[in-house]
């Protein structure tokens, strides 16, 4: 017992950092879901642009010599405003390309092009690395400042990466909740998610609307991504998978098209992870290792959906008028 | 002021508006009657933006609308209320408000809010709650005075009447003629044929996709063909 209470913090914290990863990732399948009720499955590829422009714009500084002489807080500022612009771009044009043009076809149709175009953008992207690098496994260069800790008591430390992570997420959060809730634009983006005819009659551009919902949520996959290469440091053209299919159950545990319940739902997932990798051999005497993880986490999702099938903070999506 | 001359509209194969025509000038109150499956939710959402026709034109003044998307319409000052009201549920009261009133600048709306409140003052008591939530006919004043914010010219409004009390039936039609006479040219779909009318100048009835009757509203209140079928004989 002395063990499980000893390593506490430093679980909680990992757990905090990989829900917030979870919560960036999961507001893109959930503001897409939101306004077009349809899973973008190649959200996971658009993470991964993030990620993929974190580490070469990191690779062009080194090599110019920059890494060291810039300020380290302009270097991540410029990495994350690169990762999103990139990721969010890549988003909107995935939109025009694959999903726009089988908008009003069955809903199996833009899925299976959303499978296609993840498809696609990993072998793109593997494509592009082996050309250019002759390598698609690409390691973040490290910036020295994220490698050094804060003590907290004698107990626990705390990763300058993970005070990254937290606080850009929150940051990120809080740009998301103002957009969404306090600005014409976000106005547009609820009315849409709301009922898209509706909003058509209410002067609203649906096709702009829904591109920008395209823009912003990938973007804020990219800046997951830049932030999961800043504290993983190994990126390849695949590594989007697993985070994207755990952002994704994030969103559909939080309550799918809804965007408190997606940040929610990235945090019990991201907890409930760090924690059954912690505790499951401690608290089973060795009998379930910290392999075991996902198997508990995914079961404490399902025992979830079971007593609330639309999620903890989900409403049905789309009400016909009355 | 709006002229529809020739529409044909269809979903997929099915041919919904077969070579419609008619107009409403300036000022008008026009009835568009029909029974159910006319077609008359189809010629609103076809001048509206929402459809498209496969031919056909619907001039407004000098604007072709066919070639236009629903938001650039609106802000040509032709406003469509939805039949089913289609309130945003999510949003409050005073959100679906604003929301009408999207397509313009944010400094002019102040007098608007207030027209809207004094013709309907039901809706300033529930400023605060949410659409969905509002009661049927609470809805419909929403919808009504949502269409208002956008400061509309022309006003397409479809069966405003649908499910309401009879006493609420008729503030409806009072409203809509009162703000008829202040200068909006509407055009109005209703199942209520004697009381949409009663305050019409004109009407339209469609049968199948085609208009098959039209006239003053006073000739068409005593024609046989729409006694028997919209006036129980
Ligand atoms: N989305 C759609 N897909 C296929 N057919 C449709 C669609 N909407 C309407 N229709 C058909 O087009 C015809 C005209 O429908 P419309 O809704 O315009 O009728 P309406 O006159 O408004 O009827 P009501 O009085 O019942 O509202 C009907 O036969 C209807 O079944
Ligand atoms: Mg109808």
């Amino acid at each position: 017992m002395d063990l499980a209470l000893a390593i506490f913090p430093q679980v909680l914290m990992d757990g905090v950092v990989l829900g917030f990863m979870y919560a960036l990732i999961a507001l893109g399948y959930t503001m897409v879901y939101g306004v077009l009720e349809f899973i973008n499955f190649a959200h996971s590829e658009i993470f991964v642009i993030g990620a993929f422009v974190g580490v070469e714009v990191l690779l062009l500084l080194e090599a110019s010599g920059n890494l060291a002489a810039l300020h380290p807080a302009f270097i991540l500022v410029v990495l994350l405003f690169a990762g999103m612009a990139l990721s969010g771009l890549a988003a909107v044009g995935l939109e025009r390309v694959a999903y726009r043009p089988l908008r009003g076809a069955p809903r199996l149709v833009p899925l299976i092009s959303a499978i296609g175009a993840s498809f696609f953008l990993q072998d793109f992207i593997r494509f592009i690395e082996s050309l250019w690098r002759n390598t698609f496994y690409l390691t973040y260069p490290s910036i020295d400042v994220l490698e050094k800790t804060i003590s907290l008591g004698e107990a626990v430390t705390i990763p300058v990466k993970s005070i990254l992570v937290i606080a850009t997420a929150l940051a990120m959060l809080l740009a998301l909740y103002l957009l969404v809730n306090r600005t014409k634009v976000g106005t547009a983006i609820r009315a849409v998610a709301q009922d898209p005819d509706t909003a058509a009659l209410m002067g609203i551009h649906v096709n702009r609307i829904i591109a920008l919902t395209f823009f912003v949520g990938g973007s804020m996959g990219g800046a997951a991504g830049v932030l999961f290469g800043l504290h993983y440091s190994l990126v390849n053209p695949y590594a989007g998978f697993i985070p994207g299919l755990k952002a994704f159950t994030a969103a559909v545990l939080g309550g799918i098209g809804n965007i408190p319940g997606a940040v929610l739902g990235g945090m019990v997932l991201g907890l409930m992870e760090a924690f059954a990798a912690s505790y499951l051999s401690i608290l089973t005497s060795g009998a379930f290792g910290a392999e075991y993880k996902d198997v508990f986490a995914f079961v404490v999702l399902i025992l979830i959906l079971i007593f609330r099938p639309k999620g903890i903070l989900g409403e049905k999506v789309r009400e016909e008028g009355v | 002021m709006l002229r529809v001359e020739g529409l044909h509209v269809y979903y997929g194969a099915i041919h919904a508006l077969k070579g419609i025509s008619f107009s409403v000038a300036e000022g008008e109150l026009v009835t568009l009657l029909g029974a159910n499956g006319a077609g008359k939710t189809t010629a609103l959402k076809t001048i509206s933006g929402l459809l498209r026709p496969r031919a056909g034109t619907v001039a407004l003044e000098e604007h072709a609308l066919e070639e236009l998307g629903p938001h650039e319409i609106v802000r040509l000052g032709v406003v469509h209320v939805p039949e089913g009201r289609k309130i945003f549920p999510r949003f409050t009261v005073l959100e679906n408000l604003k929301a009408g009133a999207y397509a313009r600048r944010a400094s002019s709306i102040r007098e608007d809010f207030d027209f809207v409140f004094t013709l309907f003052p039901r809706l300033k008591e529930r400023a605060r709650q949410m659409g969905g939530t509002l009661s049927g006919g609470e809805q419909q004043m929403l919808a009504i005075g949502r269409g208002l914010m956008a400061k509309p010219k022309l006003l397409l409004l479809d069966e405003p009447s649908m499910g309401l009390a009879p006493l609420l039936v008729e503030q409806i039609f009072a409203t809509i003629r009162a703000i008829n006479q202040q200068g909006v040219t509407i055009l109005l779909v209703e199942q209520n044929a004697a009381m949409a009318l009663s305050i019409s100048e004109r009407g339209y009835v469609l049968e199948t996709g085609t208009v098959i009757l039209e006239g003053k509203a006073s000739d068409l209140v005593t024609s046989d063909r729409v006694r028997q079928a919209y006036l129980g004989g």
